[in-house]
C-alpha cells in the first residue's frame, strides 16, 4: 500500500477484516460540532442544516474518520409525543414523557420519519453530509434503541417499574419502539447514512443483566437482523458498565461494540475474536485534563487495542462533551495518528 | 419471471426501472431464502461473507453515491447481477484471505482469464474497471492519487485504475499483473508503466498489431452470424501463442502449479457457455419489439465476459437467470422500452453511467455495442490445442486493428438490429477517441445514412457540462424519432 486512504476506505477495509494504514480514529463528536460551528446546541439539535454544517466544520477542524449524526437519545420517543427541554447549550433533555399511565399504550402512534416532529431534521443532516463528504467519509447515524425510546415514552424510572409490574405491556411499548427504529433505519440508510444503534438505558450501570436479556437484548436483535439483511455490519453503542453483560453483547448480533467504562484489555481478550471493538477514552477526561495527558491516554489504549484480532476502533467511551477544549480533540487526533499505524 | 428455489417462488413485478429507494422497498419482498443461497465462491461452502443479493442501498452506505441516482430494472435475475459486480472489491479481499490467487490483467488482455481459470484457485480480475469507481462513488479520490503518481487529467478515466493499485484499499495486492504492451493504447500504457514502478509484480504480454488481410466489406453480409469476428493475418497468431507460453512459464511460477492443456479445454467451455449466454440475452434484446433490459444492466453484463466479475460459475448462473428474464419477458410482450423507442447503438463505454439511463429516460433503447471488448465477446473456437482458441480470441480485440476493423463490429450490428442511431461516447483525454470517432462517423456514413452523436463523458462532478449532454441526446433522440414519424 503506497497511497494515502481516505477514511471511507479505511473504514471499508477495517469491516471486511483487512488490516488499514492506521487505527480508525472515530471520537464521538456530536453536539460539540456546534461549539465548533459558533452555533447553539438548541439550533444544532433543530436544523439540519446546521446540523450538518457543524459535523462538516467540526470535521474540518479536527480531520476524524467518520461523522456522527445525533442530537439526543429522546429523539424517536419525542416524535411519538414526548416533551424534551432544550437548551442553548445542553443536549435535549426529557421532560414530559408521552404515556402517563400504562392504560394510553393503545393510543401510541408510530411516527414518520419523513414528517414527524425532529426526524426530518436528521435526514436533512444526513442528506447534506453524505453529497457534502460522503465520498471520504463514512455517515453514521446514531439511532436511539428500544429500551432507550421506552424509558423516554414513559419516563425511565416508571418503564424499570413497568418491567417489573407490567411486563407484557413493556414488551408492547418495546414492539411498537422497535418498528419505529426500524423506520427510521430505513430512512436512513436510504440516504446512505450506516446506523448505530445507540442504548444507554441498558446500561450495567441502569438495569440488571436480566433486565438487558429480557427487555434490551431480544429488541436490539430484532434492528442488527434487520440491518444483516442488507448486508450492512452494525455498530451498537451502549454507555457506562457493561462488563455484567459482556457476554451477552455478541448475541445482539453486532459486529462492532462501543464500550464506555469497562477495562479495554479484558473487553479485548472477551469479545475482541469476533467483535470489532470501539472504545474508550473517557469523555470527562477528554473534557477536564490537558492535551499532554489525553496524548498519554491515547497512545497507551491504542498500543494496547490496536492488535485487537477482529479490528479496533479509538474512540471516547461516550459522547464527546460539549465544551470540550479544542486542542484537546486535536491531541487525541494527532496522537491516535501518530501511534495507530499499521504500516508505513 | 417467476424465480423458484427449493418449494419458495419470487415473482418478478411488472418489468420497469426503478430507482435506489424503490428496490430497497421491493427488497423486502425478497425471501431471506434467496438471500442466503446466491453465494459467490461456492467452493469455500457458507461463510457469512460470501453472500451478494442485496439492493443497491447496502453499497450506497459503503460508498457507492451514484447508485441513489441510478435507475435499475427491477427483477431480482438484474439485482443478482448489480449485488454480484458492485460485491466484486471484497470478493477479491475474500479470495486472498482464502488462500486463491489473484492475477490482475490489464490492457486488450480480455483473452487471457480463461488461462488464468484453468489454474486451481486462480483468480483474474480487471483493473481496468475500476474506471467506473470515481463516477460510481462520485468521488475524485483515485483521479487524485494517480495524479500524485504523476498521471493526470491527459490520461483517460482508467488512470483511477493506478489510484487503486496504489491504494490497495479496492483489491489486494495482486500475485501477479499481467500488462499489455504493443498494440495496446497509450492511456493504459503510461498507466500500466506507473503501476510497474510501483514494484508489483508484473508480467509484460506483447499484443501484435493486426493489420486488415484486404477483404474488409466484403464480408459485411455472410458474417451476420459471427458478429464478433475480425480478420488478421495468420502468422500473428503463431506470435501470439508465443507470447501465452511465456505468460503460462510466469503463470506456473506465481501458482505453483503446471499449466494443464485440458484444465484450459474445461475453462473454455465454460467461458464459452458464460458468452453464448451473453450473446442470446443481447440478440434477445436488440430484437425484441419491447426491450426487455435496460442499457445499463446490458452494459453491466458485457462486461461479465471480461474476467467474469471474478468467479466463473456464479457468472454463468448470474447470466442463465438473465436470459431466463430476458426471454420470459419477451415472451409476454412486456419490455422497458416504447413500442416505437429510437433504436441506438452505443459505441465506447460510458464511464458515467447515467448516460445509459439517459437513453431510456429520452425514449431510446439499445439495440448493439461496442464497448472496445469484442476479444471477449466471440465464442472461442474448439481447436484442440487451446492456445491456438486464445490467442484466435485476442487477435479478435477491438482496439488492436485498425478503425475500420473496429467499424465493421458496429456496421454488423447496424444491419442486424435495424439501427436508427449511433452514440458515440468519448472518453475524455483518451489517445483513440480523439482521431478515431472522426473515422468512424466516417466509415458508417460510407455505408449508412443514419444520424450520429458523439459527445465527451465527462467527469465526475461536472453538473454543467453534464447536462449539456442530456440536452444533445435529448435533441439526438428526438431527430430519430421525427425522422421515424415522417
Ligand atoms: S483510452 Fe480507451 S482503450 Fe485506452 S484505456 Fe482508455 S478506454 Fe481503454
Amino acid at each position: 500500500m503506497n497511497g494515502r486512504l481516505t477514511p471511507r476506505e479505511r473504514f471499508g477495509l477495517l469491516l471486511i477484516d483487512e488490516e488499514p494504514d492506521r487505527v480508525v480514529t472515530y471520537p464521538l463528536i456530536t453536539s460539540h460540532a456546534a461549539k465548533v460551528l459558533g452555533c447553539t446546541v438548541r439550533d444544532y439539535c433543530t436544523s439540519g442544516n446546521k446540523m450538518a454544517k457543524a459535523q462538516i466544520a467540526a470535521w474540518k477542524k479536527y480531520g476524524h474518520d467518520a461523522l456522527s449524526i445525533f442530537t439526543g437519545v429522546g429523539l424517536i420517543a419525542e416524535a411519538f409525543g414526548s416533551e424534551l427541554h432544550f437548551a442553548d447549550y445542553d443536549i435535549p433533555i426529557l421532560l414530559n414523557p408521552c404515556i402517563r399511565n400504562i392504560e394510553e399504550i393503545g393510543d401510541l402512534k408510530k411516527p414518520d420519519p419523513y414528517n414527524d416532529c425532529r426526524l426530518p431534521v436528521y435526514l436533512e443532516s444526513i442528506d447534506i453530509c453524505f453529497e457534502t463528504l460522503g465520498d471520504i467519509l463514512p455517515v453514521i447515524v446514531f439511532i436511539p434503541s428500544p429500551f432507550t425510546t421506552a424509558g423516554h415514552l414513559r419516563g425511565i424510572s416508571e418503564f424499570l417499574m413497568d418491567s417489573i409490574r407490567h411486563p407484557e405491556e413493556a414488551h408492547m411499548i418495546l414492539k411498537i419502539c422497535t418498528e419505529a427504529c426500524i423506520d427510521l433505519i430505513d430512512a436512513c440508510m436510504k440516504l446512505g447514512a450506516h446506523p448505530m444503534l445507540v442504548d444507554p438505558l441498558a446500561s450495567s450501570s441502569v438495569i440488571s443483566p436480566m433486565t438487558f436479556n429480557k427487555f434490551a437484548k431480544p429488541y436490539l436483535r430484532q434492528l442488527t437482523d434487520y440491518m444483516h439483511r442488507f448486508d450492512l455490519d452494525t455498530m451498537l453503542h451502549i454507555c457506562g458498565e457493561t462488563e455484567e453483560i459482556i457476554d451477552d453483547i455478541p448475541c445482539t448480533g453486532t459486529e462492532l461494540f462501543s464500550f464506555d467504562k469497562n477495562d479495554p484489555g479484558q473487553t479485548k481478550s472477551e469479545l475482541g475474536n469476533n467483535t470489532r471493538l470501539i472504545g474508550n477514552i473517557s469523555p470527562e477526561e477528554i473534557l477536564m485534563s490537558d492535551p499532554a495527558t489525553i496524548s498519554n491516554k491515547v497512545r497507551s489504549l491504542v498500543t494496547q487495542m490496536k492488535d485487537t484480532p477482529k479490528g479496533f476502533i479509538i474512540s471516547t467511551g461516550c459522547v464527546v462533551p460539549i465544551n470540550t477544549p479544542e486542542e484537546n480533540i486535536s491531541a487525541f487526533i494527532d496522537a491516535s495518528h501518530m501511534h495507530g499505524k499499521y504500516r508505513y | 419471471m417467476k424465480t423458484e428455489l427449493n418449494d419458495i417462488v419470487y415473482k418478478d413485478p411488472f418489468p420497469a426501472r426503478i430507482g435506489c429507494t424503490e428496490w430497497h422497498n421491493l427488497f423486502g419482498n425478497i425471501p431471506d431464502e434467496f438471500i442466503d443461497h446466491y453465494r459467490y465462491y461456492r467452493h469455500c461452502g457458507k461463510n457469512e461473507w460470501n453472500t451478494y443479493l442485496y439492493p443497491p442501498t447496502t453499497f450506497l452506505i459503503y460508498g457507492s453515491r451514484y447508485l441513489r441516482k441510478l435507475k435499475f430494472d427491477n427483477s431480482l435475475a438484474s439485482l443478482r447481477l448489480w449485488g454480484f459486480m458492485m460485491n466484486e472489491s471484497e470478493r477479491l479481499f475474500r479470495a486472498k484471505q482464502s488462500g486463491m490467487k489473484i492475477i490482475a490483467n490489464m490492457g486488450d488482455l480480455g483473452a487471457i482469464p480463461p488461462l488464468i481459470f484453468s489454474f486451481k484457485d486462480t483468480i483474474p480480475f480487471y483493473p481496468d474497471c475500476y474506471w467506473w469507481t470515481p463516477f460510481l462513488n462520485e468521488s475524485t479520490v483515485l483521479f487524485e492519487e494517480a495524479e500524485r503518481l504523476g498521471i493526470g487529467e491527459d490520461c483517460c478515466f482508467v488512470r483511477a485504475a493506478l489510484g487503486a493499485y496504489s491504494k490497495l484499499a479496492y483489491f489486494p495486492e495482486p500475485d501477479l499483473g499481467i500488462v499489455a504492451t504493443g498494440a495496446s493504447c497509450n492511456d493504459m500504457n503510461s498507466v500500466m508503466q506507473s503501476i510497474n514502478r510501483l514494484d508489483f509484480n508484473m508480467h509484460w504480454f506483447e499484443i501484435p498489431h493486426r493489420r486488415d488481410p484486404g477483404i474488409y466489406d466484403s464480408d459485411l453480409k455472410n458474417n451476420e452470424r459471427d458478429l464478433h469476428r475480425m480478420d488478421y493475418q495468420p502468422h500473428l497468431k503463431t506470435f501470439v501463442i508465443e507470447e501465452m507460453h511465456n505468460l503460462i512459464s510466469r503463470l506456473e511460477e506465481v501458482t505453483g502449479q503446471k499449466y494443464e492443456p485440458d484444465a484450459l479445454v474445461g475453462t473454455i467451455k465454460k467461458i464459452n457457455k458464460l458468452r453464448g449466454l451473453v450473446y442470446e440475452i443481447r440478440d434477445i434484446a436488440f430484437s425484441a419489439v419491447l426491450c426487455p433490459i435496460p442499457a445499463l444492466e446490458l452494459m453491466n453484463l458485457e462486461f461479465i465476459t471480461l474476467s467474469a466479475y471474478s468467479d466463473l460459475d456464479e457468472a454463468i448462473d448470474i447470466a442463465q437467470h438473465l436470459k431466463d428474464t430476458v426471454r420470459e419477458r419477451v415472451k409476454n410482450g412486456k419490455g422497458i422500452s416504447d413500442n416505437d423507442a429510437a433504436r441506438v447503438i452505443w459505441i465506447t463505454p460510458p464511464a458515467d453511467p447515467i448516460l445509459l439511463n439517459y437513453l431510456e429516460d429520452l425514449g431510446g433503447r439499445l439495440v448493439g455495442t461496442e464497448f472496445v471488448i469484442n476479444q471477449s465477446l466471440r465464442l472461442l473456437d474448439s481447436n484442440p490445442d487451446p492456445l491456438v482458441s486464445l490467442s484466435d480470441g485476442l487477435l479478435n480485440a477491438s482496439l488492436i486493428g485498425t478503425t475500420r476493423s473496429r467499424t465493421k463490429l458496429i456496421l454488423r450490428q447496424i444491419e442486424k438490429y435495424d439501427a436508427e442511431g449511433i452514440i458515440i461516447s468519448n472518453i475524455f483525454a483518451s489517445s483513440h477517441c480523439s482521431f478515431e470517432t472522426t473515422l468512424i462517423k466516417e466509415f458508417i456514413r460510407e455505408n449508412y445514412n443514419i444520424p450520429i452523436l458523439s459527445f465527451d463523458v465527462v467527469a465526475p462532478g461536472k453538473k454543467i457540462q453534464q447536462s449539456q449532454i442530456l440536452n444533445r441526446m435529448t435533441a439526438f433522440i428526438e431527430t430519430i424519432k421525427e425522422k421515424k414519424r415522417s
